[in-house]
């Protein structure tokens, strides 16, 4: 036996946002509001306000034309303006290429090829020296790094598209933070611009303690990104912006479920499913009379219908559902209250919008074209195979009608969840593990994901991340380590800052994160100086982001069995259940 | 009652699985493998479940949460692990395994292979598959291959390289021509020369279109690219099918019923050696069929070469019976025999009025001395000068001649003098050395060709008949003696006929006896006794008429042929068919006039009449023989008669060959060029054969008639180890 | 995306057509060429390395070298060519060289072996699936220990409570053996599950004899011999997946070396 590997047990707050936080910093941004009315007292042991100001804040200085976030990246912290100016650019946006983005480091071909025989014999060696003088070189892919993109000139930028002053003293990008969403808009430095970047742990701990800073957050995201979203949607798109104003002031903002769904789930995950659908709060109820129409924000509803005594699941529609619609529509046509066919229910933890009908129907409606409301008021009529199978028409533009129970499965495991689900066919997968074998190769011969899962008759989703669309995995990491990637916003860790402490794979509803014992180049376990226990890190995949091609356990299936598939279509799932 | 499932997803019961690994540890297989699990070379690590720490003087376990982290009873007092399970016996992944397979059946194939061919039988295993009957007792490879002679290494080379000329391995034993690589063995030029089939575009079938892309009519072939050994003992090595052939002979046709070339003039494609009018024949000279008249093709020809074609009998069966005795001249009304010498005649009166002294000289000479003559006076320059002016004048009249031309006739006089006594004092050879001399027989050639049998006695009897006097006169006539009037007493002396020494008393009274007489009578008393001589000998020659006393004709005397005296000429007259004289003569006398006069199909022994002159390169050629089979030819097309007869109807031969009574069959023998003629018989008509060869019945594969191996060539004689025994000196 | 049936559909069309087509053109061939078996060579020659590409496919996983499934479906159709053309090529039987007839052997192995595997691949998953818990065949004897040993306490514990040996003598007698690893492979193979279900029989026909204490243990013991049957069922057919290859591949390699060897004969030997 070899002399055994010892470092120290990483901590939380152990490796601070930002490494460079002075005493005197800590105490110049608790002057700034909104600290400096916050009450101190509401923030406990071990989590003092000072404490995530010292941890999870950091100041960075941008110069003239910076790029600060950009539209589409996902932004894991909010920033507080602390002197000079920022101009978000309001929709379209900027085209991507003058983001200036920077293209991802992936392998070349050889490098690929070289892995062959630069893999490691043995199982989860990691190269100690990394851990090691790390913190300068953390969070490389946050949207700060050393090298920063910026635009050559600003004023042209200025007149050529539609932007939005930020003076000092605001807190911009917490919605995105806090709602694990996409960045809605790109931030530039007008001028040398001095900001608190406050990452979203931190933002977390002060939301829950401080009601003012939970109210201003909301009116926030009425006054800014509402009406983005709001243009966002389909249906008001061809509104001015009068219009889109007065429909968002109208706006009720509502929550359902709670935000750490994942625990109670966990819970309650062994009881049968028409159990743990009751569990889900219901936004409206079939039969109600249709007040408003729904938009999803964030999370998930689910689309019930009732049979006999149950319900049956329809759809279920993420981020951009609209619901209720068609009833309001045949109601304002038929000048009687029209009840909702269907239920929505939230699956886990659900953001929505509600418009109230009257505002719908003064702004909305008129401006539909009678074909549009024909259409609409269509997908009222009942199919009469809907008691028994789900019908959609996939991407194919094939008429697929799927098995309802597959449906429940999917929103029961919340596995709608998925963005990236490797879905495997079990009537043609020949259990031979090449997709396992390719992946490892890919891994430093690590596979990242086991060939096992939830199934639903021939279909089984895999233990592979899926990549969600509201990833409660990156709740609760001390360190950030886990996080959404800049371009694809896949979910990966950053295995240099993970402490292993296994609260991400704790935290995932699917088991898809595994926590592993690192070793060193001999293949004996890297040890705990302290308690001589090997050091876990966070495992999983990472759609193979760091090689040329994309997921390679998709590329390795011989027989197509395997694909890795966004849940939350209903037609790809459909068109590739059918093939 | 609820069964959980064995497989538990989360990441405490179930950690990654890694078959890519090469090692499990022993104990997967009951479900309990150790925490660290076996070294990269698949050792075991040990089994314990952790290494345990020591704090203080205690030690702990440190084993990780995911494996349940630390144990009930804890490590050992000495610090080694509680409950380490026994050191197992890893054993490969399945994929390992699958990999290891493989590797060891690859070594395996390459030490086989190194096996086989290191071993007794070595090459021979390598050998494709068995070979024909013929080839079996070859021997090692190297009789046909040239890779064997080369190390194992250097057989991709040479494979790459296409080196190992094999073909020249089988030229040992089997030659095929000039270049026997080349299309049909031939070389290009000479494939060039034949009407090229190939010449014209491909304008076939998409099949032919094909083909042509893929050969070179003009490239190499190697002669395993049609003979393929190693397929078996029974293995047909000729077979060469007819697509084959239109891949070069891209003047594509769909078979031999349907687009093949007509036959011209088949199977003639010249005129026959021997001038025999078939047509002719059968209409005029056998119409109907005397005894001598054949009664079937087969009476004359017959198979030769395994019945591959029909041949002449010979002369004999064929065309003896009616033209032997033609040959040996009967009936013939000049003479039958061939004229060497001939006395010239000249007009002595003149002569003798000039003054100008002849001698003795036979009044009754009256030819201008045989066709030999110029030829035989060259090498006297004064005479063949004189001989060219007296070209076109009547020597035996020259009363009107000028003087110079009596001259000329003097000298020419003397001249013949002159040869005689040569002839008398060198024998019969000499004749044949002034032709010679003349370049009128190539030197080379020995004389007894052209004057077997000539005995110097018939050459005295001719002398002396002639010229009696010869030597005196010729002695004096040197000095200048001799008197310009020739002696009355001569007279007689030119009288061999006895009869007209019955008469011999009526000159008596002419000119009244002399001293003289007596010479002169016995002179011809020589003669006469000559003369009766002869007569007396007749009976006993010629059988037919023993009983008479008549005295047969010199003609029936000389049918047994042979040199003889003939009045003023000394001749030949030929033994029979095929004389060896006669032919010498014809094939070897060169000269123009000479020629002309022996190519006669009047000339003695009428060879001419049946045997056609051929111009060739080496001049004129007599054909002496029918059409004869060359094994060594290889002709294009091929066709066994033999195998033909089971098919004949009634019509026989003339089934095919049907006679055409129009063609001027003897019109092209007037001529010397064998490619102008004209066949007695139409030539064959391509439906003949097409009637039974098509793709069904009889095969229409184009080797079944062609040869694809053509020219002229001999196999390849063995080294005779007597031969070699002789040159090292070793007697048998 | 296009259906497997249609797929199916158009891969055969094409293959066909390109049967045809080199049909077409070797007749051509073949009526000018005394050596057709030169151009049938090389076509195989070439396929069966390009067949044997795929392996490399399956190592470079980590290159965008196209779609694994694409490069099977190429191989599988182009195998089944290659197939037909090594029939032309040898005229159906070996000429009788002993290194020609390690070739042919070869040959005959892996295209054997191939459209055994193809077959398999194709048979099995359904059966996999409608039968049993999906398990990972390298844990399956794992799991068999783990029954054995539920199997064995329901036993004992029954045998001290009920103070009866009927059960463990049943259990020493049958099911011991059962239970002690994977068993009827072929049974499950074939698709006859006789083996097991005449021990659940004799297991059941037990029943009578039994007080009700055991009662309990009994059901228990049915249902983990259920289980067990479930196992082996699975192991046997996942093990069919998996070893068929053991076959494939090394013969595959045999073959690649034998057929160049035989190329390098024929060119060294054919001047």
């Amino acid at each position: 036996m070899t002399v055994i590997t010892r470092i120290p047990r990483p901590q939380r707050w152990q490796q601070p946002y930002g490494p460079d936080m002075t005493a005197a910093d800590v105490e110049r941004v608790l002057g700034f509001e909104p600290f400096a009315s916050m009450d101190a007292a509401r923030f406990a042991e071990p989590m003092t306000l000072q404490g995530i100001v010292q941890h999870d804040t950091r100041i960075v200085h941008y110069a003239p034309g910076d790029i600060v976030v950009r539209a589409g990246d996902y932004g894991n912290s909010a920033f507080l303006i602390m002197t000079g100016r920022l101009r978000v650019v309001l929709p379209p946006g900027m085209p991507a290429e003058e983001l200036g983005r920077q293209p991802e480091t992936r392998k070349s071909a050889w490098q690929a090829v070289a892995m062959l025989w630069t893999n490691a014999r043995t199982p989860e060696q990691r190269d100690v020296s990394r851990y090691v003088h790390q913190t300068l070189t953390r969070d490389t892919a946050e949207s700060h790094g050393e090298t920063r993109a910026f635009l050559q000139d600003v004023p042209s930028i200025l007149s050529q598209y539609q932007t939005a002053e930020i003076s000092a003293g605001e807190i911009v990008g917490e919605i995105a933070a806090l709602g694990r969403t996409q960045r809605t808009a790109t931030m530039i430095a007008e001028d040398y611009t001095e900001v608190l970047e406050i990452r979203w742990q931190g933002l977390r701990e002060i939301r829950r303690r401080d009601e003012a800073f939970r109210k201003h957050v909301e009116n926030v995201y009425r006054s800014r990104s509402l009406v983005s979203h709001l243009r966002e949607t389909p249906l008001f798109r061809h509104l001015s912006d009068d219009q889109l104003n007065h429909i968002a002031d109208q706006t009720l903002f509502e929550t359902y479920g709670d935000f750490d769904w994942h625990t109670s789930y966990k819970r309650f995950t062994d009881d049968p499913p028409e159990v743990r659908l009751k569990r889900e709060p219901v936004i409206v109820d079939e039969g109600d009379y249709a007040d408003g129409l729904l938009l999803i924000r964030s999370g998930f509803g689910r689309v019930s219908q009732r049979v006999n005594l149950g319900d049956k699941t329809l759809r279920y529609m993420g981020r951009g559902g609209v619901f209720g619609l068609p009833e309001i529509v045949e109601t304002w046509t038929s000048k009687q209250p029209v009840p909702l066919r269907t239920s929505l229910r939230a699956v886990g933890y659900t953001d929505v919008l509600r418009v109230p009908s009257a505002v719908i129907e003064e702004h909305v409606l008129p401006s539909l074209s009678e074909t549009e409301i024909a259409d609409i008021r269509d997908k009222l009529r009942p199919r009469d195979d809907v008691a028994e199978r789900v019908t959609t028409v996939g991407h194919s533009g094939r008429q697929h009608s799927l098995d309802p129970a597959l449906l429940e499965t999917l929103v029961d495991n919340r596995l709608i969840n998925g963005t990236q689900a490797m879905v495997i066919n079990l009537d043609r997968c020949i259990r031979c593990d090449a997709c396992v074998e390719a992946c490892a190769v890919g891994h430093n011969n690590n596979p990242r994901f086991n060939r096992h899962g939830r199934r639903y008759g021939p279909t089984m989703v895999a233990n592979a991340c899926m990549h969600c669309a509201d990833p409660v995995c990156m709740i609760g990491c001390p360190t950030g380590a886990i996080h959404r990637s800049d371009r694809g916003g896949e979910v990966v860790i950053n295995d240099d800052t993970c402490i292993g402490c296994a609260t991400c794979a704790n935290s995932c509803p699917y088991d898809n994160i595994r926590m592993v014992d690192i070793r060193d180049n001999n293949g004996d376990f890297i040890r705990d100086e302290a308690s001589a226990k090997p050091i876990r890190k966070a495992t999983k995949c990472d759609l193979c982001s760091g090689l040329p091609g994309g997921p390679a356990c998709e590329r390795a299936c011989p027989h197509d069995a395997l694909k890795r598939i966004d849940l939350r279509d209903l037609k790809a799932l459909a068109d590739w259940i059918d093939r | 009652m609820k069964t959980e499932p064995l497989q538990k997803f989360d990441y405490k019961e179930s950690p990654y699985l890694r078959p890519n690994q090469d090692w499990v540890c022993g104990h997967a297989a009951s479900g309990q493998a150790c925490p660290r699990g076996p070294g990269a070379k698949g050792h075991c690590s040990g089994g314990q479940q952790c290494d345990p720490a020591q704090s203080g003087e205690r030690w702990i376990c440190t084993r990780s949460d995911l494996h349940g982290g630390a144990c009930a009873n804890g490590p050992l007092p000495d610090g080694r692990c509680g409950d380490a399970l026994p050191p197992c016996q890893p054993h490969r992944s399945i994929k390992a395994r699958r990999r290891l397979t493989t590797r060891w059946t690859a070594v395996f194939v390459i030490g086989l292979l190194l096996a086989l061919v290191g071993g007794e039988r070595g090459l021979a295993l390598l050998e494709p598959g068995p070979r024909i009957h013929a080839h079996a007792q070859l021997g090692s490879c190297d009789a046909c291959h040239a890779a064997t002679e080369h190390s194992l290494l250097s057989w991709p080379r040479l494979a790459s390289s296409g080196e190992p000329d094999d073909s020249q391995r089988c030229l040992r034993c089997h030659a095929v021509g000039e270049s026997p690589k080349m299309a049909h063995g031939l070389s290009a030029r000479s494939r060039a020369a034949l009407k090229p089939a190939s010449a014209t575009a491909p304008a076939g079938p998409a099949v032919a279109f094909a083909a042509s892309m893929l050969v070179d009519p003009d490239a190499s072939l190697e002669c395993g690219q049609c003979h393929q050994e190693h397929r078996g003992q029974d293995a047909d090595l000729t077979t060469l099918s007819n697509g084959r052939c239109q891949s070069c002979h891209s003047e594509q046709f769909a078979s031999f019923r349907h687009g093949h070339p007509d036959f011209e003039h088949y199977p003639s494609n010249r005129r026959t050696r021997i001038q025999f009018d078939h047509a002719e024949h059968i209409a005029k000279h056998f119409p109907d069929g005397g005894a001598a008249a054949p009664q079937a093709c087969a009476d004359c020809h017959e198979t030769a070469t395994q019945g591959g074609m029909m041949v002449l009998r010979g002369f004999e069966p064929a065309c003896g019976a009616c033209h032997a005795p033609d040959i040996a001249g009967a009936g013939r009304a000049d003479s039958p025999g061939l004229a060497l010498l001939q006395v010239p005649g000249f007009d002595l009166d003149s002569l003798s009025k000039a003054g100008l002294a002849t001698g003795a000289w036979p009044e009754f000479a009256e030819s201008q001395g045989g066709a030999f003559f110029a030829a035989l006076m060259q090498q006297d320059a004064e005479a063949s000068a004189a001989l060219k002016r007296l070209e076109n004048a009547d020597w035996l009249d020259l009363e009107a001649a000028p003087i110079e031309q009596l001259r000329d006739a003097q000298t020419l006089l003397w001249a013949y003098k002159k040869l005689l006594l040569d002839l008398r004092r060198r024998g019969p050879a000499h004749f044949v050395k002034r032709l010679q001399g003349a370049g009128m027989i190539p030197s080379e050639l020995a004389p007894q060709e052209l004057v077997r049998g000539l005995s110097v006695d018939t050459v005295e009897a001719a002398i002396n008949a002639w010229f009696p006097e010869l030597e005196s006169e010729w002695s004096l006539y040197q000095a200048g003696e001799l008197p310009a009037s020739p002696p009355a007493a001569q007279v007689p002396a030119s009288e061999p006929e006895p009869e007209e020494s019955f008469d011999a008393s009526e000159f008596d009274d002419l000119f009244g006896g002399g001293g003289d007489d007596i010479d002169l009578f016995g002179g011809g008393d020589e003669i006469n006794l000559d003369a009766l001589s002869l007569d007396e000998e007749e009976p006993e020659t010629t059988a037919d008429d023993e009983d008479t006393n008549e005295p047969a004709s010199l003609d029936k005397r000389m049918q047994v042929g042979g040199w003889y005296l003939d009045d003023m000429s000394l001749r030949y007259r030929p033994v029979g068919h095929a004389d060896a004289l006669l032919k010498a003569w014809l094939d070897h006398a060169q000269a123009p006039a000479v020629r002309q006069h022996m190519l006669d199909p009047g000339s003695p022994g009428r060879c001419i009449k049946c045997h056609s002159v051929d111009e060739s390169a080496q001049g004129l050629v007599v054909n002496w023989q029918v059409r004869r089979p060359n094994r060594h030819l290889h002709e294009f097309t091929k066709f066994s008669h033999q195998a033909h007869f089971s098919l004949m109807g009634e019509e026989g031969c003339t089934g095919c060959h049907q006679l055409d009574p129009e063609a001027d069959y003897a019109a092209a023998f007037s001529g010397t060029d064998p490619a102008q003629f004209a066949s007695n018989f139409h030539s064959l008509d391509k439906g003949t054969c097409a009637e039974c060869h098509g793709s069904t019945q009889a095969g229409d594969r184009c080797t079944s008639c062609h040869n694809y191996h053509i020219g002229e060539f001999a196999a390849t004689e063995p080294v005779s180890k007597l031969s070699l025994a002789l040159q090292n000196g070793e007697g048998p | 995306m296009i259906t497997f049936a249609r797929r199916r559909l158009r891969n055969s069309l094409i293959t066909g057509g390109l049967l045809l087509a080199c049909g077409a053109f070797y007749l051509s061939y073949l009526a000018t060429q005394a050596r057709p078996e030169f151009l049938t060579g090389w076509a195989l020659f070439i396929l069966i390395f390009t067949l044997a590409a795929y392996n490399i496919r399956k190592r470079l996983s980590m290159l965008p070298l196209g779609v694994a499934a694409h490069w099977l479906q190429l191989h599988a159709y182009l195998g089944g060519v290659a197939v037909l053309i090594f029939i032309v090529h040898t005229g159906w039987w070996w000429s009788g060289g002993a290194l020609e007839g390690l070739l042919y052997l070869a040959f005959v192995l892996t295209a054997g072996s191939g459209l055994l595997g193809l077959y398999l691949s194709r048979r099995l998953p359904a059966r996999l699936t409608r039968r049993g818990e999906e398990v990972i065949y390298e844990r399956i004897p794992g799991f068999m220990a783990r029954l054995r040993s539920e199997a064995e306490s329901t036993v004992l514990q029954t045998a001290e409570e009920a103070r009866s040996s009927t059960l463990p003598d049943f259990y020493n007698r049958e099911l011991a053996d059962f239970f002690s690893g994977p068993r009827h492979f072929w049974a499950h193979l074939r698709g006859t599950g006789r083996p097991t279900f005449m021990l659940t029989q004799r297991l059941n026909g037990l029943r009578r004899y039994l007080g009700d204490s055991e009662r309990e243990a009994h059901e228990r013991l049915l249902m983990l011999v259920e289980r067990k049957d479930e196992l082996d069922f699975h192991y046997a057919l996942q093990s069919a997946l998996k070893w068929w290859l053991l076959l494939h591949v090394p013969a595959t390699a045999a073959m690649l070396i034998l057929s160049l060897v035989h190329l390098v004969l024929v060119y060294a030997f054919t001047a």
